[in-house]
């Protein structure tokens, strides 16, 4: 076994691990934790066996198993990269309204007040 | 006509004073939406007989002016006129713009930099103003002869014609210029364009240039998905 595949079989052991916790403390529901489960699995089989990942490789067209690997991360990581800036675009946004919504409020408090305050001034 | 002056300001301390001043000697009500700035132009108009409102943190020219506008509804505007707070804009275009709105010709009145009057305009500016028109020209089916005027009057009563719900721009920052005259054209209102002067001294011209290519690039963008 190679060092790299240590590293990886250890880093898949320590990411179940926390799953484990995570699915005990209900902070994630049991089909996404067998979806993560079995996709880390799937990750160390792939690298236990490296075959599995060159027959797949060979079955999509592609031709190394480390390409499909480099290929399906830069689709996922593309995909990613997209979620984030519209969930920035959203951010953006409903920061502008709170903060126009802060500044709206505060200028009309002011203004009633200072009407108020006329008002009391007349009645003196 | 209860008319309102709406004045966007961002790190403007050392000229806000004078420009709400010389507003304040012709018009009542003078709105001063503080943008965030990180120096004294809070301080500085505090004092001054106006609408004061200061967003927490900086969002940008178009969120400045619909900010403004906004409170200037609520106050029972009539007339809303949208101004620079550099003192770039003057007292005596304003008012032409004001009485060519009042005349009923038009939803909204543009001050325009390019009708005739001359002025001290750098030469990188009218490069780029030209360019800015050949693009709202070209991309967007508009004529116009200063797309990018920050200078513009227009009704907004409320009851009855009111053209700020069909100009209410979404775009926080410099962008807005464009979307307005997009949402003109889009909802068929009528604009007259107004020759009106602008200053340019030292201090304009120092100022950090605008992304305009990013700007005009993502003007495109949000075109073609929508
Ligand atoms: N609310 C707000 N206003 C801004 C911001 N940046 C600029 N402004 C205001 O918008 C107005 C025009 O800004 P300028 O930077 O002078 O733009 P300009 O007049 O088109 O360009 P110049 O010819 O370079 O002066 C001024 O009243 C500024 O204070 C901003 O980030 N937020
Ligand atoms: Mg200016």
């Amino acid at each position: 076994m190679s060092i790299i595949q240590l590293i990886i079989f250890l880093f898949v052991l320590i990411v179940i691990v926390k799953l484990i916790k995570r699915l005990r403390t209900r902070d994630i529901s049991l089909p996404i934790f067998l979806l993560w489960l079995l996709f880390w699995i799937g990750a160390a089989a792939i690298t236990w066996k490296t075959v599995i990942l060159d027959r797949l490789a060979d079955l999509v067209g592609v031709g190394r198993g480390a390409d499909l690997v480099i290929y399906c991360s830069l689709l996922v990581l593309f995909y990613l990269i997209f979620r984030i800036f519209v969930r920035l675009d959203k951010q953006e946004k409903q920061i502008s309204e709170i903060v126009r919504s802060i500044a709206k409020n505060n200028c009309d408090l002011a203004v009633r007040e200072q009407r108020g305050e006329r008002r009391n001034e007349d009645k003196k | 006509m209860n008319i309102f002056i709406v004045v966007p300001a961002y790190n403007e301390g050392q000229r806000i004073k004078k420009v709400v001043e010389l507003l304040l000697t012709k018009f009542s009500n003078v709105i001063v939406v503080n943008d965030g700035s990180k120096d004294n132009t809070g301080e500085e108009i505090k004092s001054l007989p106006i609408y004061y409102c200061e967003h927490a943190v900086n969002l940008g020219q178009g969120a400045g002016l619909k900010t403004g506008t906004e409170l200037a509804i609520g106050l029972g505007a009539e007339v809303i006129v949208h101004a620079d707070a550099d003192g770039q804009h003057r007292l005596e275009d304003i008012e032409k713009l004001v009485i060519e709105l009042e005349k009923g010709n038009a939803d909204i009145v543009i001050g325009s930099r390019f009708l005739g009057v001359k002025s001290n305009m750098p030469k990188r500016k009218k490069i780029i103003l030209f360019l800015a028109k050949l693009f709202v020209r070209l991309f967007f089916r508009i004529k116009i002869t200063d797309p990018q005027s920050g200078l513009r009057a227009f009704r907004a009563s409320p009851v009855g014609a009111s053209a700020w719900p069909k100009i209410k721009f979404t775009y926080d920052d410099f962008r807005h210029c464009t979307e307005i005259l997009f949402l003109i054209k889009k909802n068929r209102l009528k604009f007259v364009e107004v020759p009106i002067k602008v200053n340019y001294d030292e201090h304009s011209c120092n100022k950090k240039l605008r992304p305009k290519i990013k700007m005009a690039a993502e003007l495109l963008l949000d075109k073609l998905i929508k």
